[in-house]
């Protein structure tokens, strides 16, 4: 008897020591970048993992300026926002004719669409580039945001179809006999309906922009056109030896999404779950 | 009745924004990659048919292989790894701890390495594995597991540099993956649970009789999902290794940007591009596949 409630509080002592070891494994390497920015060169020299003496915020003040950062989270922004724009309103209103307009031949146009979920940015990267330079759209930021959308639409459409499936269709049915449009059922009962929905396209497709490296990398080469991916990779060719102001401008990359999800955490998940699961 | 056509045609300018974006951006280069493939191209002079050229050329060529071979031990490592650790993470999240502060604050967390782009992790993990500076040379040395005068450079050795490459991406993905399987596991009812514990069933059995097969459709979704974005692993790769050393981590997708953006070999790079995108095609068509007998067998 005394026994068995031995092992039992052993099993469970043990498996806290595991997910304590666990979690120090997964938290450490963000707390060593947030730790080493505040640490001279030499001391990380001398000692790779050891705890700043001060905390010296100006490091971040001088990172900011190497990268041009500004400018870089303004790109950064720039893009994500528009390509959101662009995604949130072709990508609904097109999932509102799928499922609640009369429309004729809804799933063949689905099917279209939802194939082209295949292509990734990476298969057409040769010939974007090059119809980028035709249209002179190369190192401007609205090449990002188009093909961007683009690419996104298939994805955002099934969201919002998923999303605007659980308005019953008698709803509409009856607004049209009341005498009303449909943009404006659109506007006034799909939009407010479907807010969650909204919220998740918005968070995982603005998520996904932020973080977005290839395009970036490929179609905007001028200094003032970096966006935070890039900003932070070039810092990291330019500055190899200056560790501080490497981990420096890590956290200063990190820490805007940082501070959203601090307050958005509920919307963050639920937008990559719901990216995932229509996906 | 020339009303009635044009008032039946209103509901398809619903689609126009998106219709007009897609061509462009999207069906038009997918022809256009098409065609290229057939040309001798070097992004600036006029394109020369070739015909099939290109494709002998990745065929006989042992880079193409290579890079083949590492995209598929990379996808095979995703499919594997990364959603069975979320799954783990997931049951200890939501069963092993009890307090539910504890649990939401864990799930925070492991949710963080998300949040992170792929190519800061690629440079953070850089710093990790620096053989003189870096986290792991530090912890393992203080724990007398390596000898800090001749510490291994995992990243820059053939026998190492892969597994090393792949650890960033378990470390952020297996996030996703547990809050995936958090998501799918709050939405069992509950009187599954409580019906087996009223019948005896222990917390084990509860787990592997009634939740985990009710979580296997997730489960493989997110196979499924980390199968596509290992196709696209790009990002943190090439931040981290730009497909050194030698070219030990060049997947294919690194081996197509090397081609067209340093070697100018735009045509043959379009090639290898089609090769990839039919490779997708396939696998995608079979785990879609799959996923609905999946669905249909656990629900």
């Amino acid at each position: 008897m005394g026994n068995g409630r031995r092992i039992r509080k052993f099993l469970s002592l043990s498996a806290k020591v595991m997910i304590g070891l666990l979690l120090i494994v997964d938290v450490y390497p963000i707390i060593w970048m947030f730790l080493n920015s505040f640490r001279t060169n030499n001391e990380i020299y001398a000692n790779p993992i050891g705890l700043p003496k001060s905390f010296d915020f100006s490091v971040f003040a001088e990172a900011w300026v190497k990268a041009d950062f500004g400018r870089a989270l303004f790109n950064s922004f720039y893009i994500a926002f528009f390509q959101v724009v662009i995604i949130v309103a072709a990508a609904s209103l097109s999932a509102y004719a799928l499922t609640i307009l009369n429309v004729r031949g809804k799933n063949i146009i689905y099917n279209v669409i939802v194939s082209l979920q295949v292509v990734s940015g990476q298969i057409i990267l040769i010939p974007l580039f090059a119809l980028m330079r035709d249209m002179g759209l190369l190192d401007h930021l609205w090449a990002n945001i188009l093909s961007g959308a683009a690419l996104s639409f298939p994805l955002a459409t099934m969201i919002f179809k998923g999303g605007f499936q659980s308005i019953p269709r008698e709803l509409y049915e009856s607004a049209v006999v009341d005498g009303c449009s449909d943009m404006r059922f659109f506007l006034k009962m799909v939009f407010p309906l479907a807010k969650p929905t909204f919220s998740s396209v918005v968070i995982y497709h603005a998520l996904f922009s932020w973080n977005e490296y290839l395009f970036a990398l490929t179609f905007l080469r001028s200094a003032k056109n970096r966006t935070v991916t890039t900003a932070i990779q070039v810092f990291f060719t330019q500055w190899q030896a200056n560790w501080t102001q490497l981990f420096a401008i890590l956290c200063l990359a990190l820490i805007p999404i940082l501070i959203l999800y601090i307050f958005l955490q509920k919307y963050f998940i639920a937008g990559m779950v719901a990216g995932a699961v229509k996906g | 009745m020339k009303k009635k056509g044009v008032k039946a045609v209103i509901p398809y300018l619903y689609f126009l924004p998106m219709a007009i974006l897609l061509a462009i951006f999207v069906i038009y280069p997918l022809y256009s990659l098409v065609a290229t493939s057939f040309t001798k191209w070097d992004g600036l002079s006029a394109k020369e048919f070739i015909g099939m050229k290109n494709y002998v050329k990745a065929f006989r060529s042992e880079k193409f292989w290579y890079s083949m071979k590492l995209t598929f031990v990379w996808t095979l490592l995703s499919i594997l790894i990364l959603q069975p650790v979320g799954v783990l993470l997931s049951v200890i999240v939501e069963y092993v701890v009890k307090r539910r502060r504890a649990s939401g604050v864990m799930r925070v967390l492991f949710f963080l390495p998300m949040l992170m782009s792929m190519v800061a992790i690629g440079l953070l993990w850089q710093l990790i594995y620096n053989p003189s500076l870096g986290l792991l040379t530090s912890v393992l040395s203080k724990l007398n597991l390596i000898d800090i005068m001749n510490p291994p450079n995992l990243l820059g050795s053939r026998s190492t540099v892969l597994a090393a490459a792949f650890i960033p991406t378990i470390w952020q993905w297996s996030g996703f993956g547990m809050i995936l399987t958090s998501a799918a596991m709050m939405s069992i009812p509950s009187e599954l649970t409580e019906a087996a514990a009223i019948d005896g069933a222990g917390k084990f059995n509860q787990f592997f009789r009634i939740t985990l097969p009710l979580l296997m459709p997730t489960i493989f979704l997110g196979m499924t999902i980390n199968m596509i974005g290992a196709f696209k692993g790009f990002d943190m790769l090439y931040a981290m290794t730009a497909g050194g050393p030698a070219n030990y981590t060049t997947l294919t997708s690194i081996f197509i940007y090397k081609l067209s953006f340093t070697e100018n070999k735009f045509g043959y790079a379009c090639a290898v591009s089609v090769i990839l995108i039919l490779i997708v095609i396939v696998f995608t068509m079979i785990f879609n596949a799959a996923g609905r007998k999946i669905d249909e067998r656990f629900t």
